[in-house]
């Protein structure tokens, strides 16, 4: 979830006092790292995934599956591996926000054969078999969004009792304890954010309306502490939320991966921008908060607000005195400008900054673009800074840069190398959910990072105004908009580039007008269907895009096979026929025998669910329903690249 | 084989691509493709292609995201789908393609026979008799590696076997990648084989949907011309393909014909 620094944080109040400094000098470090390292040059594509895992304690006798809060320990034993041979391991583990939470990534990042494709399930695969080791009696681990019962009475192992009065987020249902305590940024971050905003986050889900939902749906608060505030801050109808744990205390899916040079990076940064809303609603895996079945299916809005920090003036509600700017957005929320040229003319909401800033980033010869990014993100005050940090060497350290970076949580995030190591610019992907299987989730990496290939081969085009992506981000988390929503989407994908024009008159797409005439919009409104599988006549779809490109490439059969069975899922979702994870789940609920179509997710329920959940991640059940037609134990996912495609494609061995 | 200039690249040139298939109904894309390629060909050059001697070649081709840097890094394919064991024929169509790409060397070569599907008794014996041909560039340094697309695990085997410059490819048809003969896996894993994919159909240019191809066009050509062009027949097709090295980004794909007027 970000820069993890070692050593102890500054209270709020001298946080804040420092943020002006943390603002100066990590500004200063963005110029001095950019001078540095815009040459760069000549990288390969590398790639990686992060995966967050829950760990649940299952009480199957009385059919409770709780939250176990062992993450800190079973870390530390996970790291110890790692400290003993840092080079040699095939998974690295981080804390996250949550202390039921740990975060794995591959040991290394794969590289830019079209066969380390084939091997991202199979690390996931080696990941999960890592921790289980660690666990205990009736312990399991799973890729589970959001844990169905967040905030519900009990929802911990250990139990932990909420501490509305003293604890960091101050909340009624989220216990101090179930943040994770080894390292104190996470309930720093949490107490800064409540502090600087001024009061509690407070975030209101629209409740699914069922057959015996109460109506007006409300909730008694006071018996749970409450001194007013969530009563006021609860809107009727919907699933009241107070704490950080409940968004960043939720998992996600996401990937960063490895350009050549700066301008690669940032023309990817723009052209995966518009496909966030896009995975959002394929990847929708949370449709159930505190224990109710909401009327969404993602959990972004529940993590932007969850990290909130605006004050009432910045919210607009208050007129302006004590801050700056009123700002539109969280800090965690879709990307507000793109980054190349070819995109700005897209770039039609206004951007927030400090004109001092980026005259000082123009000053030093960066351009307008990148100058109004970094300018943008830095419109946010520190919120953890620690003792040991506060003062450092511009020449060399990025901390401050990091500081504001790393807590700018947005859709996209393009990252700089970090100092001393030999990695190139990157970007990372963030929308995605998570889905139950690493067959699911090999899937969601292996499509976006072949889609990129696909952008950089073509040349496609796929940017439209930011507005429109924003708008799509809304709609993307509303109810099975897999199926009923529209999006924005980008019609005539090859208008900067010959090359595209080109691609078209493959017979597979013939009939399709890839330059529009002078007064027709470049982009209209398409189902996710029509986005991934293609609408004749009109627009190719993004797989068949894919598969036109991979069967250009050279792939070796046990990764095409892999490749064939991730794109039919991704396929199956889009086109209807496979279930996203989140309406599998509104489904399961719905048909529970002891459902009474009030909304409400008991502990049978909820402990039902999940088993059978871990029993379709362990491929006990083959669910069709939801992954359509696998190979289970027969796919050709594998630990290593054969060694006859090392030797044809990567002699230097340097992928 | 004298006619090396008499290619057809038109301006606005043409990025033929292949969709992978699952049906049957699409088996024919790469066919498609090739048409597709050659109508844009014959209709849109200023001059319709001379032809030289006895023979037309003619080529449709890309050239994307290369910078100099790029050149560098490239690795390079070509399939060569031929139908007849005639040494000349396979000869010329690498000389050909290969100089045509102007690169100084290929990383690799495939071939693909389309033998008759009566001829299945001999193909190890003209498969043998062909192979020297692409070992000679092999030793010359203009190739590699080399493979073969579309033969029996034991045929492939034998030829394995039997030969001096190994085959490091073995391609098999997209629909089979699942269901990788085990005894095939296990000796290509042996001996540092790759077994690639390809979704190409097993009589890549078809005559008869080659010809009314000709007939159209000749409506604006002249009468003598016209009958040069009624007994033609596909001598050879080639596919070449690059992508820029660890960075999975395709950089060039195309196909060259080479037409009997005979």
């Amino acid at each position: 979830m970000g820069l993890l620094t070692e050593g102890s944080p500054l209270s709020w109040e001298q946080t804040k006092e420092h943020a002006d400094h943390v603002r100066e000098h990590g500004i200063i470090q963005f110029i001095n790292l950019f001078h540095r390292l815009k040459d760069k040059t000549g990288d390969i594509l590398k790639f990686g995934d992060e995966v967050e895992y829950v760990i649940l304690k299952v009480d199957h006798k009385n059919k409770i599956a709780r939250l176990s809060l062992r993450g800190g320990e079973i870390l530390k034993k996970l790291n110890a591996k790692e400290q003993e041979n840092p080079e040699n391991v095939n998974s690295l583990w981080r804390p996250e926000y949550a202390a039921y939470m740990i975060e794995g990534t591959p040991g290394k990042p794969y590289g830019g054969l079209t066969a380390h494709f084939n091997i991202v399930e199979a690390n996931m695969k080696c990941r999960r078999e890592e921790v289980e080791r660690f666990l205990e009696k009736d312990e399991i681990l799973m890729c589970l969004t959001a844990f169905p019962r967040l905030g519900c009475p009990d929802f911990t192992w250990p139990i932990c009792k909420p501490n509305p009065k003293d604890g960091a987020s101050h909340s009624l249902f989220f216990p101090q304890n179930a943040i994770f305590q080894d390292h104190p940024r996470f309930v720093t971050l949490t107490r800064n954010i409540r502090k600087r905003r001024g009061e509690k986050v407070a975030i209101n889900l629209p409740i699914f309306k069922d057959k015996n939902t109460l109506s007006p749906f409300t909730e008694d608060f006071s018996i749970l502490g409450d001194d007013g505030e969530s009563a006021k801050a609860a809107l009727p109808d919907h699933v009241y939320l107070d704490a950080m744990g409940f968004g960043m205390g939720c998992c996600c899916l996401q990937l960063t991966f490895q350009s050549c040079c700066i301008e690669e990076a940032r023309r990817l940064y723009d052209q995966l921008t518009p496909l966030c809303p896009i995975m959002l609603a394929i990847t929708a895996a949370s449709p159930i908060f505190r224990g109710y079945l909401t009327d969404i299916d993602c959990r972004w809005s529940v993590i932007s607000g969850s990290v909130d920090c605006r004050t009432k003036e910045e919210r607009g509600i208050e007129p302006l005195k004590k801050n700056k700017f009123v700002i539109p957005k969280s800090r965690y929320d879709s990307v507000d400008s793109y980054l190349s040229n070819d995109s700005s003319k897209f770039n039609d909401i206004p951007l927030i900054y400090e004109e001092e800033i980026y005259q000082k980033l123009k000053q030093n010869n960066i351009d307008h673009l990148l100058s109004q990014h970094i300018a943008h993100l830095f419109i946010r005050d520190t919120v953890s800074l620690f003792s040991e940090k506060v003062n450092q060497n511009d020449e060399i350290d990025t901390d401050h840069f990091e500081n504001i970076q790393s807590t700018n949580w947005q859709t996209m995030r393009f990252k700089p190398p970090p100092p001393n190591s030999n990695i190139g610019w990157r970007v990372e992907f963030r929308p995605c959910e998570l889905q139950f299987s690493d067959f699911e989730n090999a899937a969601v990496v292996c499509f976006i990072v072949m889609l990129t290939r696909v952008i950089l081969s073509y040349q496609l085009d796929l940017v439209i105004p930011i507005s429109k992506v924003d708008e799509n981000l809304k709609n993307a988390q509303k109810r099975n908009a897999i199926n009923t929503e529209k999006f924005w989407f980008r019609k005539y994908i090859n208008l900067s580039s010959t090359m595209c024009s080109n691609l078209l008159k493959d017979p597979a797409f013939k009939n399709i007008n890839f330059t529009p005439d002078d007064s027709e919009p470049v982009y209209i409104q398409m189902t996710i269907n029509e986005i991934i599988n293609g609408k004749e006549g009109e627009f190719p779809g993004l797989i068949p895009l894919l598969n036109s490109y991979l069967f250009s490439m050279e792939i070796d059969a046990d990764t095409h096979c892999t490749i064939q069975q991730y794109l039919n899922l991704i396929k199956g979702k889009a086109s209807g026929e496979i279930m996203t994870t989140a309406s599998w789940m509104r489904n399961f609920v719905r048909n529970h025998s002891s459902y009474k179509f009030d909304s409400l997710v008991n502990d049978e329920i909820n402990y039902d669910l999940l088993m059978k959940a871990y029993n379709i991640q362990t491929g006990q059940d083959s669910c069709p329903e939801l992954l359509g037609q696998t190979l289970g134990k027969f796919s050709k996912t594998t630990d290593n690249i054969p060694s006859s495609l090392k030797k044809a494609y990567c002699p230097k061995q340097s992928c | 084989m004298k006619s090396h200039k008499s290619r057809c690249i038109s301006k606005n040139t043409t990025h033929t691509n292949n969709l992978m298939k699952f049906t049957k109904k699409k088996k024919k894309k790469t066919t498609e493709q090739i048409i597709e390629g050659l109508k844009t060909c014959l209709f849109s050059c200023e001059d319709f292609p001379k032809p030289e001697g006895d023979s037309l070649h003619l080529k449709r081709a890309i050239l994307i995201n290369q910078t100099d840097e790029d050149k560098k890094n490239l690795q390079t394919m070509i399939k060569v789908f031929i139908t007849s064991e005639d040494l000349n024929c396979l000869n010329d169509a690498l000389q050909y393609t290969i100089s045509d790409l102007e690169l100084p060397c290929i990383n690799s070569v495939i071939l693909s026979y389309q033998h008759k599907t009566n001829e299945t008794q001999n193909i190890l014996e003209k498969l043998l008799f062909m192979w020297k041909t692409l070992e000679d560039l092999v030793v010359q340094g203009l190739i590699t590696s080399i493979g073969i697309s579309d033969v029996d695990t034991d045929v492939f085997i034998n030829l394995y076997n039997a030969v001096e410059v190994k085959p490091s490819i073995h391609q098999i048809n997209l629909s089979a990648c699942c269901v990788v003969p085990p005894d095939l896996q296990e000796f290509c894993k042996e001996h540092d084989i790759r077994i690639l994919t390809h979704n190409d159909p097993f009589d890549i240019l078809p005559v008869n949907i080659l010809k009314p191809l000709f007939q159209v066009n000749n409506e604006k050509n002249e009468a003598d011309e016209t009958k040069r062009f009624s007994n033609i027949n596909v001598a050879w097709v080639t596919r070449f393909q690059a992508h820029i090295k660890c960075r999975g980004i395709l950089s060039n794909k195309g196909y060259i014909v080479r037409l009997n007027l005979r």
